[in-house]
């Protein structure tokens, strides 16, 4: 059997398999309360009347950018909306997260060919959170 | 303001239905919600693939768990794969805004057009026999077993023509990055009948692969201001919800009876992204 070197090895006491399904069920678990936090917050948190400023952005071409400086700042301010992206990035970060244990995982095996795919695809990842483009 | 409540509460609604849809439907729930943004709520496309691609991590990522855990999903396939995925789907995102709005929507008619197909012909599941390892497939080592409930074997397979798969995988990537959707018809196809591993392996292979290709362009889209948090959030727990429910159904009743009663649904949400786009 040792040329089929993925049948459930086991790492830490737990099967690798194991492992991963825990990352992404924390990730989405945790991200989803974030989301939901923020989105209670958002709407029956005590603001003026009208719409919605974040609302703005469903039509036409009026995105405003995001970036980290002014969701740190949304979030120092307690601001509902700061919180429901965070949660978004947080549910975006989760197989950002997955891919990174991936690549330990195969690293305790010492299989260094899959650990430099692995670390590819997270550099990848990395980049498009960095905001290139 | 009362109407923003409404809003988003009839959002959370609608993504419940199409996460519930789509897990039944066997296509995954980012497929609906951007027709259910754009035909449904009057949305521009480009925040509704914003909002559709972070909620794709939110519903793949059950079925991710799940599959992986029962030792169904072939992780090396899916690592090498998914560098094939993410460079599509960073293509895909860095492509979009040059893209008129136009030519997304008929481009995603028309993959839900052939997402469909292989749905409805797909009527046995039976394993692919003498399949011969490609050189690659034998270096890397991607032959493999999985377990198959039914017959409580386990099952030996074999992986060919890798360079084929990784490059239709890449193609499925950049679909995914223009259109905010998982592409898991097409990552099937690619594994199914290019790379011939075995059915229950490709799907599960499948989900594992999604959420980490939504990921490499959500990022994107999430700086780039074209995630509306008051429209991603909803959607998101409103797929993630409707996923779940669909999940535990699926145990009570045949793929194939599901699959044939969405498919006029599906067909007609096609139609209509098609004539937005025409």
């Amino acid at each position: 059997m040792d040329e089929r070197p993925n049948v459930f090895p086991s790492v830490g006491g737990h099967p690798v398999e194991v492992w991963i399904a825990q990352v992404l069920r924390v990730g989405v678990t945790v991200a989803s309360a974030v989301i939901l936090l923020g989105l209670l917050l958002s709407l029956f948190g005590a603001r003026s009347a009208g719409p919605h400023p974040a609302l703005g952005n469903t039509t036409g071409h009026t995105a405003t950018v995001v970036t980290p400086t002014s969701l740190r700042h949304g979030l120092a301010r307690g601001d509902p909306v700061s919180i429901l992206q965070l949660g978004l990035l947080l549910l975006i970060l989760t197989p950002v997260v997955r891919v990174a244990m991936t690549a330990v995982l195969f690293a305790v095996q010492g299989d260094w060919t899959f650990v430099l795919l692995t670390a590819s695809v997270l550099a990848l990842l990395l980049l498009g959170l960095a905001g290139i483009g | 303001m009362l109407g923003t409540e409404r809003f988003v509460l009839e959002l959370f609604g609608a993504a419940v239905g199409a996460g519930l849809l789509g897990s039944l439907s066997g296509l995954g729930g980012g497929v609906l919600i951007v027709p259910l943004l754009t035909v449904g709520f009057g949305m521009d496309i480009r925040p509704a693939v914003g909002a559709s691609i972070v909620a794709v991590i939110a519903t793949s990522s059950g079925a991710a768990a799940s599959y992986v855990r029962d030792h169904l999903t072939n992780l090396r396939v899916g690592v090498l794969l998914e560098l094939a995925t993410s460079l599509g789907a960073f293509t895909g995102a860095l492509l979009a805004p040059h893209v008129h709005t136009r030519v997304l929507f008929i481009l995603f008619g028309l993959v839900l057009l052939f997402s469909i197909l292989p749905t409805a012909g797909r009527l046995t599941e039976e394993l692919p026999r003498d399949v011969a390892p490609d050189p690659l497939a034998s270096r890397l080592r991607l032959g493999s077993t999985y377990p198959d409930y039914p017959s409580g074997r386990m099952v030996n397979y074999e992986v060919s023509r890798v360079p084929v798969g990784f490059g239709m995988m890449y193609i499925a990537g950049v679909i995914s990055g223009l259109l905010g959707i998982g592409s898991g018809a097409l990552k099937v196809l690619a594994m199914d009948a290019a790379m011939r591993l075995p059915m229950k392996v490709s799907t599960a292979t499948s989900n594992f692969m999604i959420g980490v290709t939504a990921a490499a362009s959500a990022g994107i889209y999430f700086w780039r201001g074209e995630v509306p948090p008051l429209v991603a959030g909803p959607v998101a727990l409103g797929a993630l919800v409707g996923a779940t429910v669909g999940a535990r159904l699926l145990t009570g009743f045949s793929n194939r009876t599901v699959r044939w009663i969405f498919l006029p649904v599906l067909a007609l949400v096609a139609v209509q992204m098609l004539a937005r786009g025409l």
